[in-house]
């Protein structure tokens, strides 16, 4: 697939967006590939937790041994399957991951529940099906298939969301790795994985529309379970960066200070813990308040204060964004929001010249 | 403060070369590590030292030749107290500390290998008492200081770097991963670094509060006295002492300090060699006082020692195997075959990935989380991770040798418990009964038995006779208890030796304990809390420490503004005040003010009932209390006037029907109340239009304090049977609840008498029987279906045992 240049699309893929760093790594890696791996799995691990002498980034905060076992896993003969609340990373990780490996992130099935196993494994051009019969032109190949053909990794995103009956195809492929074409005739019907497949799984496993997976399936998959960021001050660092690098992107100058994004994280944390660090116990709302969103609430307050205000991003921003984050669909949220502003934003205020600011959206809250 | 220069390799160089020489071999050790452990064998063994000096309270040395007995089975604890008590300008000090043994112990090994060798052995640390008094001691009890490590900033830097996750692990993967294949002089040197690191993250201020400088002059002393001791021709002085030290020693021996002098005159204490158990050790060394997972390292010790290949993947797979017993046996949880070869391949992975000679305890713990949780790892992961902590940790528990010393406390109890004929030898269960009112001696044992029970001391359990603290069964003369003397008598009484070393002694100091608590909660812990406080004082015998309980209990009992409590209260005082003769209470003058104080508030109270909510029971019961109260001897010089107003207002004014119906029936049985009114008040609640509870609920709380008006007063009960004629059977069986605890009070004596006046009512004599025994097999058929559909029924809902089925 030829890929488009960065600034003509909205997101490009880790393996574009980083070249330069996987071109320096790829040159300096002295250890041992396994076979179908474009880098050594050191070289990988250096890839997503950074190492300064190469000169690539961290992209992954919070857990070093988490990364450590996702890359084992990956070499070994079952899957990996990364767990999680929503917005924790765990597509970013896995993205990474088959961007060093593979050098190819796109190689995805999107898990959703009208998913069929066409959408997996391989379905037909039904022009050509009926004209010459099943042949391999007419096959249209899945992003499994092309990844057992290719020996090389597969994502594949939301599996619980799929239907069960659907998810159980990847029963047989992942404990025999061969996949059966059966229209075809001969050595055709059969596709053996070549060294180097494997799947990359996410799944959110507490969330609405989302399915049990069989233990069968279980078994086939290490899982690894990806937690939001516990410390506040890496948190507030990550915030920082990402939003700064949005904020570049979308040619905005204005950026978001030190203390509003402390304020910010404070917050989330503060919702997401249900306890205050001063010791007070606040209601937590259903709404996930994940790191993800912490720099969504960030960009978007920065964008407000930029276009709708003199470019000075405060506290007033910040607490219309996050009224909106957390007041999605369930009303006993607006409740817990409002006993928070009364409770604990109303103390600080008294002492922060920036939560005064929150306060003032407070009667956002009312409408 | 500046910060140190960085640590070069010549500052290492010139540490280590003093640590290793002709006369003087310093090893540099951390507790409970099998890597210095094997170091240390090897140097007694290639070295040949001349004496052997370790890390450790210096009264410790008498219990070398038990330590290093054949018959001595690890894991073993000493474990050292010291009293000193309140004197000049200082307060009482009581302190006390366990000082663990592995096989794995450096210390240990190198008390071994000398005992073997014939080489004298002895220990060089300052006593525990002086320790105690040069410093803080930790909390956890703790003898073993490692943390200097923990607090080290560069060491975890160091361990960041090396992609270990605590300093535990960065030791781990140092000195733990390559065990045995190093040089000495090799290791020296690499410990000497470490240990400097860590060093350089302490100022000499924080070393001098946490008594390390004090503590490392003291040995240093002792290694000068040994070197002058030396003759030329003699083995080295051989030390063993933790890293931290070892790198200031050089330092200290060319520029020697004074030894340290600390009073300790009026100190008293005692050391004791205890059996101890992998558990405790592990929970212990949670505080960072050495390596945790003692049964992993207790392995690879074993295969260390037997000079087996590949030690580490071999413990690994040990380990991995005896994990997943655990989950598949105890936890019922299944764990395929491939997940356990999986999971050892896992761990030999990660540990290739990391760069590292062998699996360390980490890649184990990751490889099972990688493979064997099947969810979210804080959700399914528990079970696992629980699994992995309890194999790992280990269930050894260690055999002290014969001849090992008690500590008086444990004499103590024996002597005092022989003494009171108590058949301490057997192996079964006896029971002991002990005549309180009549026999002194008896009241004597109960006080003991009633003390060792409060030192959480397994020994004896009561099984009847009067609960004074509770306020039951105080008709009861005889107190009775089961008793069985086992070894966790001894080990608890050898703990609780840090109270004191008489049993009314530790029982004294115990209770302060208590009363300091409940003196820092304050008021808030209510007056019943505090009368149980008292109550328990004189069961204990401790007449001294009942005056400040009777102080907390006044305190309490003003402060508490809840009505059943204070009530509870002042009920519980004047049962006090009342036996005082088994519990021997005489001096206690202040009760009776006390039992007025509790008493007068708890009607004030009462008053504040009409406009709260309260426990309409609670509320109840209260009001019945207050009222045997003052019929009772110590209620003799109170005023009943204010209860029987506050009762006449309940009567009108409370908003629950049960507790007008209480304090009715109260006004009733004191003639204060006609049975006119009486009949009245019930009928205008069972014909209202309130519901079940509230129209029952009058009748139910009549019957709690008066139910003599059931079959003394034939118009409640004829106005009663009119109502039940009048209810549907709907309203019959929403009733029916209420209607059965309401005469659930009665004896069946008293039913009946209930029931021949209803008969008469009716124009009958009786009731009739309640037993036919003249029914036909068809009618006992089916009455045997109807019952057992019942049972089904109940049994579905769970409620099985309420009629016999489980």
């Amino acid at each position: 697939m030829a890929a488009p240049s960065t600034q003509a699309v909205l997101r490009a893929p880790a393996e574009q967006v980083y070249a330069a760093e996987l071109a320096s790594l790829v040159e300096r890696d002295a250890g041992a590939r396994p076979e179908g791996w474009r880098l050594s799995p050191r070289a990988v691990r250096a890839f997503v937790l950074g190492d300064e002498k190469a000169g690539v980034s961290r992209k992954y905060y919070g857990d070093d041994a988490l990364v450590d076992r996702c890359v084992v896993t990956l070499m070994s003969n079952r899957g990996l399957l990364l767990v999680g609340e929503p917005g924790t990373a765990k597509s970013m990780l896995s993205e990474l991951l088959t961007a060093a490996i593979t050098g190819d992130s796109t190689c995805a099935v999107q898990g959703a529940s009208g998913t069929t196993s066409d959408q997996i494994t391989y379905s037909w051009n039904y022009a050509l099906l009926l004209a010459e019969g099943p042949t391999q032109r007419a096959l249209v190949k899945g992003p499994v298939y092309q990844a057992m053909e290719q020996g090389r990794i597969c994502r594949f995103e939301e599996v619980t969301r799929v239907q069960p009956e659907i998810q159980d195809t990847l029963i047989g492929l992942m404990s025999d790795k061969v996949l059966h074409v059966p229209e075809l005739d001969g050595a055709e019907a059969t596709v053996f994985a070549g060294r180097g497949f494997n799947i990359v799984a996410t799944a959110n496993l507490r969330d609405r529309g989302v399915h049990e997976m069989s233990s069968a399936l279980k078994r086939r998959f290490n899982f690894e379970t990806v937690r939001p960021i516990g410390d506040r001050r890496l948190e507030a660092r990550l915030v920082r960066e990402q939003t700064d690098a949005l904020l570049a992107q979308a040619d905005v100058d204005t950026r978001v200070e030190r203390d509003v994004v402390e304020l910010l994280v404070t917050a989330f944390h503060d919702l997401r813990d249900g306890v205050t660090p001063e010791g007070t116990v606040v209601e937590k709302p259903t709404a996930v308040m994940s790191s993800a969103e912490a720099v969504a609430v960030a960009y978007a307050a920065a964008l407000d204060a930029h276009y709708f205000g003199d470019g000075d991003v405060g506290g007033e921003h910040v607490a219309r964004q996050l009224i909106g984050t957390v007041l999605k669909d369930n009303p006993e949220d607006g409740t817990k929001l409002r006993h928070y502003f009364d409770v604990v934003v109303k103390e600080r205020a008294r002492r922060d010249r920036q939560w005064k600011r929150v306060l003032e959206a407070r009667r956002e809250l009312d409408r | 403060m500046t910060t140190p220069a960085a640590l070069t390799s010549h500052d290492v160089g010139t540490v280590a070369s003093r640590l290793l020489t002709e006369e003087l071999v310093v090893l540099p050790v951390r507790h409970h590590s099998p890597a210095c452990a094997l170091q240390v064998e090897r140097v007694v063994r290639e070295r040949r030292p001349s004496v052997v000096l370790v890390e450790g309270p210096r009264s410790m040395t008498s219990l070398v030749p038990l330590l290093t007995h054949p018959e001595a089975r690890m894991p073993l604890a000493v474990y050292t107290y010291a009293v000193r008590p309140p004197g000049d300008g200082a307060p009482a000090g009581r302190w006390a500390g366990y000082y663990p043994f592995c096989d794995y112990s450096p210390e240990l090994v190198a008390l071994r290998e000398a005992s073997a060798r014939d080489v004298p052995a002895r220990f060089i640390d300052l006593d525990f008492a002086e320790q105690c008094l040069v410093t803080e001691p930790k909390e956890n009890g703790s003898l073993l200081d490692e943390g200097h490590y923990q607090h080290s900033e560069r060491l975890q830097a160091l361990a960041e770097q090396q992609g270990c996750r605590d300093h535990e692990d960065l030791w781990e993967h140092l000195f733990e991963a390559d065990a045995g294949t190093t040089a000495t002089s090799e290791h020296i040197a690499r410990v000497a670094a470490y240990c400097l690191l860590a060093r350089r993250d302490h100022t000499p201020g924080q070393l001098d509060a946490d008594g390390t400088t004090a503590r490392e002059a003291e040995m240093a002393w002792h290694v000068r006295q040994a070197l002058a001791e030396r003759q030329p021709d003699d083995g080295p002085v051989l030390v063993v002492l933790g890293g931290f030290h070892a790198v200031a020693l050089p330092a200290l021996l060319d520029d020697p300090p004074q030894r340290p002098r600390v009073a300790t005159t009026d100190v008293t204490g005692d050391t004791a060699l205890i059996r101890y158990t992998f558990e405790r050790l592990d929970r212990l060394s949670g505080y960072a006082s050495g390596m945790t997972s003692p049964a992993w390292h207790q392995h690879l010790w074993t295969l260390l020692t037997a000079g087996a290949d590949e030690p580490r993947a071999t413990a690994t797979l040990t380990a991995l195997l005896d994990i997943t017993a655990e989950l598949r046996q105890r936890h019922r949880m299944p764990v395929p075959t491939p997940a356990v070869a999986a999971a050892y391949e896992q761990a030999l992975r990660l540990a290739v990935l990391r760069e590292r000679v062998a699996p360390l305890r980490s890649d184990l713990l990751d490889a099972l989380t990688s493979c064997y949780v099947k969810g979210d790892v804080d959700v399914d992961g528990a079970i696992v991770r629980a699994a992995a902590h309890h194999v790992l940790t280990g269930t050894a528990v260690g055999t002290v040798p014969p001849g090992a010393g008690t500590p008086p406390l444990v004499a103590d109890a024996t002597t005092r418990l022989t003494r009171a004929r108590l058949n301490l030898d057997g192996l079964e269960r006896r029971t002991a009964a002990l005549d309180l009112y009549r026999r002194s001696e008896h009241r004597d044992t109960s006080r003991l038995l009633h003390g060792l029970t409060l030192l959480a001391v397994p020994f004896a359990h009561r099984t009847a006779g009067p609960d004074f603290v509770r306020g039951h069964g105080l008709g009861r003369l005889q107190e009775r208890w089961d008793y069985l003397w086992t070894p966790a008598t001894e080990g608890a009484l050898v703990e609780a030796a840090v109270l004191g070393s008489s049993v009314p002694e530790a029982v004294a100091a115990k209770f302060d304990e208590h009363l300091a608590t409940a003196r820092e909660a304050g008021a808030r812990d209510g007056a019943r809390e505090a009368t149980a406080l008292l109550a328990q004082a004189c069961v204990l015998g401790l007449h001294d420490h009942a005056a400040e309980a009777l102080v907390l209990a006044r305190e309490a009992v003003s402060a508490d503004a809840v009505f059943d409590a204070v009530a509870d209260a002042a009920v519980r005082l004047a049962l006090l005040w009342e036996s005082r003769e088994p519990l021997e209470a005489r001096r206690l003058s202040e009760l009776e003010p006390m039992v007025r104080t509790a008493y007068e508030r708890a009607i004030y109270l009462g008053r504040e009932l009409t406009s709260s909510q309260g426990e309409p029971l609670a509320a109840a019961g209260a009001l019945v209390a207050l009222r045997e109260l003052l019929v009772s001897a110590a209620g003799e010089g109170l005023d009943p006037e204010p209860y029987w107003q506050l009762v006449g207002r309940l009567a009108d004014q409370h908003p629950a029907a049960l507790v007008r119906g209480a304090a009715a029936g109260l006004c009733y049985s004191s003639g204060r109340l006609g049975s006119a009114d009486l009949g009245r008040a019930v009928n205008g609640h069972l014909a209202g239009t309130v519901t079940a509870a509230e129209s029952v609920g009058f009748l139910r709380g009549l019957l709690m304090t008066a139910r003599e008006a059931a079959w003394q007063e034939l118009e409640l009960v004829s106005r009663l049977d009119g109502q039940l004629a009048a209810w549907d059977a709907g309203t019959f069986v929403a009733h029916l609840p209420e209607m059965r605890l309401a005469f659930a009070g009665m004896t069946p004596a008293e039913t009946d008498r209930v029931a021949r006046l209803v008969a008469r009512l009716h124009g009958l004599e009786e009731l009739g029987a309640l037993i036919h025994r003249d029914t036909d097999e068809t009618g006992v058929q089916h009455h045997l279906l109807v019952s057992r559909t019942a049972a089904d029924l109940l049994a579905r809902d769970g409620l099985g045992g309420w009629v016999g089925r489980s």
